[in-house]
């Protein structure tokens, strides 16, 4: 599970980092109780200062998304997925859509654009498979 | 700690010209050794101690990281050579001096961790939500060796007290030896949590295995150098107290600092060299499945 941050977009950083894993919480894939990095940790591996990134973590502590306490770190606080199976399709749709559109105008062929979806699941999965 | 080869009463001419090209030479091989290519026995030993699997992807980041550490921790032996070779031209005697020696190459070892540390670049960035937790890189109880090592110089530094309350004589090499021990202890300690939490790249697999396989290497060598030289430092302490101590205490001192010196510098090298399998911490959730994809 990966968090991005674009520099050059005018959403500030914090509010891209508090949009995806808000997005994430809400549609389960950061389950309950799911331990955050440290906040010194995620501001290091994506080159900003630690007040961004705690600043993140503090608007999802205040939506009641995340709970910090000293010496425990960050974790998901008990919420229930909210996004139906239905609306994750559309979303994913419509990212799909933007994708294909984006390899069509880089000349990919089918199987480039297939292979760099496989490689990016590959390796968003790669904690897991790794320990297995 | 030292040991006297020849003591000269008077530095000639001819020995500080030997001294020189001694100096010369051994920054010669100091140069030679930092360009030399990091042999494949290297990268294949680096491997079988993290259990890591040499990918093309992750061959280059392994061997860079041994390269970069080979270059400032002889770098720094080699300048403390030559410090030794200047301070026996000024002082009238050679003496191979092994404190001085390791001081050197920890020294060199220290700044190496500093220069690995990259931050990223790059308008787009990525990171994973997994945590980094010290102890899967460290064994929990390799961790405690250093403040352990660090307690024991403050607790030399007590007894120094003590004597002095009572009117001994305590060297002042005892104090600047305790607050060198402590200093070292928490420059150790900063670097240590600074390698774990330096930037990881989100990328593939083998790629990630490297960096905490590198990230772990530098965690025993920390603290297997750290031990060591606030060991050296505490029993320094110990037998500059030793002459204050009352009775037979003094020489119980020496013979016993004699022993822990041997033994605190195997436990060092046993740490810095030991094998870890790094242990990645659960993954905050299971990927989205991949349905869809296939």
């Amino acid at each position: 599970v990966i968090v991005e941050v674009d520099t050059t977009s005018p959403t500030p950083p914090y509010e891209q980092i508090r949009t995806q894993l808000a997005r994430m919480i809400n549609a389960g894939v950061l389950p309950s109780g799911a331990q955050l990095p440290p906040i010194r940790q995620l501001a290091a591996d994506l080159g900003l200062a630690a007040n961004t990134v705690a600043r993140a973590y503090r608007e999802l502590e205040s939506e009641g998304l995340v709970d910090s306490r000293v010496r425990h770190g960050t974790t998901v606080t008990a919420t229930p997925p909210t996004l139906p199976r239905q609306e994750i399709h559309r979303r994913l749709a419509e990212a799909a859509r933007t994708y294909v559109a984006l390899a069509h105008q880089l000349g990919a062929t089918e199987s480039e654009t297939e292979s760099a979806v496989r490689a990016q699941l590959r390796a968003t999965a790669a904690p897991t498979t790794r320990r297995s | 700690m030292s040991c006297y080869i020849e003591q000269v009463p008077r530095i000639s001419f001819l020995v500080l010209v030997g001294m020189a090209i001694v100096a010369a030479l051994l920054y010669w091989l100091a140069v030679v050794v930092e360009r030399a290519p990091v042999s494949r026995e290297r990268v294949e030993q680096f491997a079988r101690r993290h259990r890591l699997v040499i990918t093309s992807a992750n061959g280059n980041q392994v061997i860079r990281y041994l390269a970069v550490t080979r270059r400032w921790r002889t770098s720094g032996l080699a300048l403390s050579a030559v410090a030794m070779l200047g301070w026996a031209a000024t002082a009238g005697g050679f003496r191979i001096n092994t404190l001085t020696l390791f001081v050197g190459w920890f020294i060199g070892a220290l700044i190496a961790e500093l220069r690995l540390a990259q931050t990223p670049s790059g308008p787009r960035r990525a990171a994973s939500l997994t945590p980094r937790s010290p102890g899967a890189y460290l064994p929990r109880s390799v961790w405690a060796l250093v403040p352990i090592a660090t307690v024991l110089s403050l607790a030399v530094t007590a007894a120094g007290i003590v004597q002095a309350a009572r009117g001994r004589p305590v060297p002042t090499i005892t104090w600047l030896l305790s607050g060198a021990a402590v200093a070292v202890a928490a420059a150790v300690l900063a670097l240590q949590r600074r390698a774990v939490r330096r930037a990881q790249p989100a990328a593939e697999p083998d790629v990630v295995a490297a960096d905490d396989a590198i990230r772990s290497r530098s965690l025993h060598v920390l603290a297997g150098g750290g031990l060591a030289l606030v060991l050296y430092l505490a029993l320094g302490q110990a037998q500059a107290l030793a002459p204050a101590m009352p009775g037979q205490h003094g020489q119980q001192i020496r013979d016993l600092s004699a022993v822990a010196f041997v033994v605190g510098s195997l436990i060092g090298w046993a740490v810095a060299s030991s094998p870890w399998a790094v242990r990645r911490a659960e993954s905050p959730a299971p990927p989205v499945p991949a349905s869809g994809a296939r």
